[in-house]
C-alpha cells in the first residue's frame, strides 16, 4: 500500500514536473524576423543566416520568417516591432542605427521601447586607402589630411550613421578635416575607394576584404584598442599603436523583441539565440565575416546598450549631427 | 591567350552546368522565376531571398544556379505582365508598356510576347559574350564610374525620354516634378534627414515605385477599360505559328536597334540599378532614330525591340560587378551575394582566383540558362496569351487580387494597398487630362538615384558643378545628353532655315 | 472636362505648396557642398505651383470662351467605374479585418455572382479555390505572411 502510495506520489511528481517543462514558453505561430535594412545588406544576410539555423537544430518548433522594413534608415521597422505590444512572435534584428536613427531623425522611438533580448556580435572598424595611394601607415596619411584640411574625401554608408560619426572621432581626436561624402551601402562605399573616387573608408573588414585581398586597398589601422583577434587580421596595428590615441568603435548586432513580452518569452529567445552563437556554422560565420563573438543577454546588454546609447548622443552632439 | 584560356573555362562551366543534377535545378529555377516574375511587386528578389535557406543544404556551385535561375526567369517573366496587362512587374519593364501594351490589345499578344522573348535572348547572348571574355576589362571600366559619371548617365537618359511628353508642355513638366516629388518623400541619405513626411510613420518608407506603377498603369487602365462599358468577354487572343515567324521577321529587319539595345543594356548594367535606365534609354535612342516616330506608343515592334534586349542585357552584365568587385548590380544580385556569404564565399575580385570552378559554374549556368529560358518562356507564351480568354468578371477582380499582394509584398505594409488604389485613380485621372505618365514614372524611378548622385558629385567637387563635366566619361556623356536634349530645338531651326532658303 | 481640369491643377497646386512648407524648414540654399535637402524638392513644388497656376488659368479662360466641353468620363462610363473601384475599396477595407484572403473570397464571389452573373457553382469554386491556393504558397509554401487583419488570429484555418 505504501509502495502503491510512494509510486503514485512520484507518478503525480512525474506529470508535475512535466507539466512544469511545458509551462516554459514555446511560440505557437511563425516568428517574423524584421530586419529594419534593405534584402542583401549586413542585417538582412545575418538575419537569413539565422533563420535556416533555427529550422536546421530545431531550436523552435515554428521558424523564423524574415521580414524587410527598410525604410527611413530602418525607423519603419523599429516603429512596426514598437508598434506590436505584447506580441511575442516579432523579433528584430539592430546595428547601430539602433541608436542613430532616432537621434538623427527624431523619430519618436528608443531602444528602451523594446525589450532587449541578446548581443550577438560586434562589428570593427578599419581605416582603408586605396592600395596605390602613397601613404604606407596611418600616421603618413593623418598627417597628409593635417596639411589641407578639407581635401581629403572620406566616403562612408550614410550621414550620421556609424561611418560619420567614426569620422569625426577622428576629426576630433587627431584635428583635421576630411569631406565626408554619403554612399547608400558599404560595397558601395569599398568600390568609390577602389576606383579612387575617395581617399579613404572605415569600411567594415567584410565589405573591403575581397578587395585588400586583391591588392587593391590597404588597411592602415583598426579602430579599437586591441587588434582585431583573427589570423588574416592581426598585422594591421591599432589606432593607439598608429597614432598613440586609444580610439573605438564597435558596431552592435544585437536582438530585440517586441515590448511587454513577459520574462518566460524572452528566456527562450535568449536560450535559442545562445545556442545559435555556438554552432559551428555561427563560428565558421564570424570568423568569415571579421566579426567579434560578443554574446550577452539580460540584465548585461540592457546595461550596456544603455551606455552605447550616451556614447552616441555625446559623440553625435559633439559632432553637429544633432541639431 | 587571355581568350583562349577564358574559353576552356568556359567550357568546363558548361560541363558543369549541363550536370543532370544542375540542370534539373537550372529548370526548376526557371519555372520558379518566371512564375515570379509574372507576378507584379514579387521579383527575382523576393524568390531568391525566400530560397535563400533551402540553398543551405546545397552545394555551392547548385545553390548559385538555382538562384541565377530564378533571377533569369523572373528577367524572362518580368515583361509579361506589362505587355498583357500594362502592369509591370520590375522598374526596367515599364518602357515595355509603352508598345507591348498596345500590340497586346489589337489582339497581337502572341506577337508581342514572342518579340519580347526573343528580344531577352539576344540582350543575353550579347551580355554572357562580353561577360565571358572581357570581364576583367568591364570591370575596371566599372570603376571608372563614381558620383559624377553616374549622375551624367541619369542625365543622358532624362534627355533621351524627352520625346515622352504629352500635348501639352506645362502638364509634362508638372508630371515629371511629382514624380521626382513623390521620389524624394522619406529618408534622404545625403543628408539623413526625412523629407516630406510630415511626422507620419507611413510616409518614412516613401512611396515604392511598384506600388505607384501598379495602381498607375494597372488599375488606371482597369478603370479606363470598364469605362467604355463592362465587357464580360475576353479578349481574343490566339497564338499562331505566323506570330513566331513574324516576329523572327522583324527581329532581323530592326536588328541595328536589336544591337543598340543590347549594348546599352550591358553598358549600363554594370551600374547599380543599371537596368532601368538602360530599358528607357533605349527606348528613347530607338524613337528618336526611328523614321516611323508616330507608330510609337501604338505598338510599333521596336518600341518592344529596344526595351526587352537593354533590360535583359543590362540584367545579364549585372552579375558582373557582383563577381568581379563584389557589389550588386541589381536587388536580386545583392541577395545572391547575401547567399555567397552564407555559402562561405567572399563576393569579389578574389572569387575569380579562389574559386574558379564555381564562377565559371555560374557562367556556365547563364549560357545553359538563357537557352532554356527561352524556350520555356516561349511554350508558355500560348498559356499566358491564353490567360486573355478569362472572363472579365473572373479575370478583372483576380487581377485587382494579385496587385494588391505585389504592392503588399514591396516592403510587408497593408498602407501600399491603399496607396495603390489612391494611384489608380490619379492615373486614371491623369490619363483622361492628358498629363503623360511616363516620365512621372521614369521621374519617381531614377529621380532619387539621379539627386543622390548629383548632390555626391557637389559635394566631392566642394560645390563646383564642373565635376560633372570631370573627363574621360563624364565629359562625352554630358555633351551627348546636352545634345539630344537640345536636338528637337535643333531640327525645328534646321527646318525653319532649309524653308526659308526655299522662299 | 474643363471643370475636372482646374480641380485637378488645383489639387496639384495644393500638393506644391504642402511640398513648400517642408522644403522650407529642411532648407533649400545652395550649401557649402552643393545643394541642401530641400534644394531639389523645393524648386520641383515651385515648379508644380508655377505650371498648374499656367493650366489653371488656361482652364478658366477656356472654360469663359467655350462653356465646360465633354464631361470627364464618358456618358454612363461613371457607374461601371464605380462597380469596380467601390468593390475593390471594399475589399481592401475588409482586409483591414479579416485579412486579405478572406476579403478577396468575398471580393470575387460579389463580383463575378452579381456582376458577371455566373452560375453559383462556379463562382462558390473559384472565389475559394484562388485566395485559398494564394495561401497556401504565399503563406505556407514561401513563408511570405501576407496581411491576415486585426481578426485574422481567430479566423486561421490552420
Amino acid at each position: 500500500m505504501k509502495i502503491l502510495g510512494v509510486s503514485v506520489c512520484c507518478l503525480v511528481l512525474c506529470f508535475l514536473s512535466i507539466g512544469i517543462a511545458d509551462a516554459a514558453w514555446q511560440p505557437t505561430k511563425p516568428i517574423e524576423f524584421i530586419v529594419p535594412a534593405g534584402a542583401g545588406g549586413g542585417a538582412d544576410v545575418m538575419a537569413r543566416f539565422i533563420s535556416p539555423l533555427v529550422s536546421k537544430y530545431n531550436l523552435s518548433p515554428k521558424p523564423f520568417v524574415v521580414i524587410n522594413k527598410s525604410g527611413g534608415a530602418g525607423a519603419e521597422g523599429f516603429m512596426s516591432v514598437k508598434g506590436n505590444k505584447g506580441d511575442p512572435h516579432v523579433i528584430t534584428l539592430t546595428l547601430s542605427n539602433l541608436f542613430t536613427t532616432p537621434l538623427a531623425t527624431g523619430v519618436p522611438f528608443n531602444w528602451k521601447d523594446l525589450t532587449p533580448i541578446a548581443r550577438l556580435a560586434l562589428d570593427y572598424f578599419v581605416l582603408w586607402v586605396n592600395a596605390e595611394a602613397p601613404y604606407k601607415t596611418a600616421k603618413e596619411y593623418l598627417d597628409a589630411v593635417k596639411k589641407e584640411p578639407g581635401k581629403f574625401l572620406m566616403g562612408g554608408t550614410g550621414t550620421a550613421q556609424e561611418d560619420q560619426i567614426i569620422t569625426i572621432m577622428m576629426e576630433q581626436a587627431f584635428g583635421l578635416k576630411f569631406t565626408y561624402v554619403p554612399f547608400k551601402g558599404g560595397g558601395d562605399v569599398a568600390v568609390q575607394l577602389v576606383g579612387k573616387h575617395t581617399n579613404s573608408t572605415v569600411n567594415n573588414p567584410a565589405e573591403a576584404v575581397s578587395h585588400w585581398k586583391a591588392g587593391r586597398l590597404r588597411p592602415l589601422a583598426t579602430i579599437d584598442h586591441d587588434r582585431i583577434a583573427l589570423p588574416d587580421w592581426n598585422g594591421i596595428p591599432t589606432m593607439k599603436e598608429a597614432m598613440g590615441v586609444d580610439m573605438s568603435y564597435l558596431m552592435l548586432r544585437g536582438i530585440f523583441a517586441a515590448p511587454g513580452i513577459t520574462k518566460e518569452q524572452q528566456d527562450f529567445y535568449v536560450d535559442l539565440l545562445k545556442k545559435v552563437t555556438e554552432t559551428e556554422e555561427w563560428k565558421k560565420y564570424i570568423s568569415d565575416m571579421g566579426l567579434k563573438g560578443a554574446f550577452l543577454s539580460g540584465s548585461d546588454y540592457a546595461k550596456w546598450v544603455g551606455e552605447q546609447e550616451a556614447i552616441h548622443k555625446d559623440l553625435m552632439t559633439k559632432g553637429g549631427l544633432i541639431k | 591567350m587571355d581568350i583562349l584560356n577564358n574559353f576552356n573555362s568556359l567550357m568546363m562551366g558548361l560541363s558543369v552546368a549541363m550536370q543532370p543534377y544542375n540542370l534539373m535545378i537550372a529548370v526548376i529555377g526557371l519555372i520558379l522565376g518566371i512564375i515570379v516574375g509574372v507576378l507584379p511587386g514579387l521579383g527575382g528578389a523576393n524568390g531568391c531571398a525566400i530560397l535563400i535557406p533551402i540553398t543551405f543544404a546545397m552545394p555551392p556551385t547548385a545553390a548559385v544556379i538555382l538562384l541565377a535561375c530564378v533571377y533569369w526567369g523572373a528577367l524572362y517573366g518580368g515583361s509579361i505582365c506589362s505587355i498583357l496587362f500594362n502592369i509591370p512587374g520590375e522598374p526596367w519593364a515599364v518602357a515595355v508598356t509603352f508598345d507591348g501594351y498596345p500590340m497586346a490589345k489589337s489582339g497581337r499578344a502572341g506577337k508581342a510576347l514572342v518579340l519580347s522573348s526573343l528580344s531577352h535572348g539576344v540582350g543575353a547572348v550579347i551580355g554572357v559574350i562580353l561577360l565571358t571574355f572581357f570581364a576583367p576589362i568591364i570591370a575596371e571600366f566599372a570603376l571608372k564610374f563614381g558620383p559624377p559619371e553616374t549622375a551624367a548617365v541619369m542625365i543622358l537618359t532624362f534627355s533621351a525620354m524627352t520625346r515622352l511628353g504629352g500635348k501639352s508642355a506645362l502638364k509634362s513638366l508638372v508630371a515629371i516634378f511629382l514624380g521626382f516629388i513623390l521620389a524624394a518623400v522619406g529618408m534622404d541619405i545625403v543628408s539623413g534627414k526625412l523629407r516630406m513626411t510630415y511626422g507620419t510613420v507611413p510616409l518614412m518608407g516613401g512611396f515604392s515605385f511598384i506600388v505607384a506603377v501598379i495602381g498607375l498603369f494597372g488599375l488606371g487602365e482597369i478603370f479606363l477599360t470598364v469605362e467604355q462599358g463592362l465587357k464580360m468577354e475576353g479578349i481574343k487572343a490566339r497564338v499562331r505559328l505566323k506570330d513566331v515567324w513574324d516576329a523572327l521577321r522583324e527581329m532581323v529587319r530592326y536588328r541595328k536597334i536589336l544591337m543598340m539595345g543590347s549594348l546599352i543594356g550591358c553598358w549600363l548594367g554594370i551600374q547599380p540599378g543599371g537596368a532601368t535606365p538602360a530599358s528607357f534609354m533605349a527606348y528613347g535612342f530607338a524613337k528618336s532614330s526611328a523614321a516611323d516616330k508616330d507608330q510609337y506608343g501604338k505598338g510599333a515592334s521596336s518600341g518592344i525591340i529596344a526595351p526587352e534586349a537593354a533590360g535583359h542585357g543590362a540584367g545579364t552584365s549585372a552579375t558582373l560587378p557582383m563577381i568581379t568587385l563584389g557589389i550588386p548590380g541589381s536587388p536580386t544580385m545583392a541577395v545572391i551575394m547575401g547567399g555567397l556569404m552564407i555559402w562561405g564565399l567572399q563576393p569579389g575580385p578574389m572569387l575569380f582566383k579562389e574559386h574558379a570552378d564555381f564562377v565559371w559554374g555560374l557562367i556556365g549556368s547563364i549560357w545553359v540558362a538563357n537557352f532554356l529560358g527561352l524556350f520555356l518562356v516561349l511554350a508558355f507564351v500560348p498559356l499566358f496569351a491564353a490567360i486573355l480568354k478569362i472572363r472579365f468578371s473572373i479575370l478583372m477582380p483576380v487581377i485587382i487580387y494579385v496587385c494588391a499582394i505585389g504592392a503588399y509584398a514591396v516592403n510587408n505594409r497593408m498602407i501600399d494597398i491603399h496607396y495603390m488604389i489612391l494611384f489608380g485613380i490619379v492615373g486614371f485621372l491623369f490619363k483622361k487630362l492628358d498629363y503623360p505618365i511616363a516620365p512621372m514614372v521614369l521621374a519617381l524611378v531614377l529621380g532619387s538615384m539621379a539627386e543622390s548622385a548629383v548632390r555626391q558629385a557637389l559635394i566631392m567637387g566642394r560645390g563646383n558643378p564642373l565635376i560633372f563635366f570631370r573627363p574621360p566619361i563624364a565629359l562625352p556623356l554630358m555633351l551627348l545628353a546636352l545634345f539630344l536634349f537640345f536636338l528637337p530645338t535643333l531640327s525645328k531651326w534646321k527646318q525653319r532655315l532649309s524653308a526659308k532658303k526655299e522662299t | 472636362m474643363r471643370k475636372a481640369d482646374i480641380i485637378v491643377a488645383l489639387g496639384l497646386m495644393l500638393v506644391g505648396f504642402i511640398v513648400l512648407a517642408d522644403t522650407i524648414r529642411l532648407g533649400f540654399g545652395w550649401g557649402m557642398s552643393g545643394p541642401e535637402a530641400g534644394f531639389f524638392p523645393f524648386y520641383m513644388g515651385l515648379g508644380i505651383v508655377i505650371c498648374t497656376f499656367f493650366i489653371v488659368l488656361r482652364g478658366i479662360k477656356t472654360y469663359k470662351k467655350e462653356g465646360p466641353g465633354k464631361p470627364i468620363v464618358v456618358e454612363g462610363g461613371l457607374t461601371q467605374i464605380l462597380w469596380v473601384l467601390i468593390p475593390a475599396a471594399g475589399m481592401v477595407l475588409l482586409s483591414e479585418l479579416i485579412g486579405l484572403h478572406l476579403a478577396t473570397v468575398l471580393f470575387l464571389a460579389f463580383y463575378m455572382g452579381v456582376v458577371g452573373k455566373m452560375h453559383w457553382i462556379k463562382v462558390v469554386l473559384v472565389s475559394l479555390l484562388i485566395p485559398l491556393a494564394t495561401y497556401i504558397v504565399f503563406d505556407k509554401l514561401f513563408l511570405i505572411p501576407l496581411p491576415e487583419g486585426l481578426w485574422g488570429k481567430y479566423l486561421r484555418p490552420f
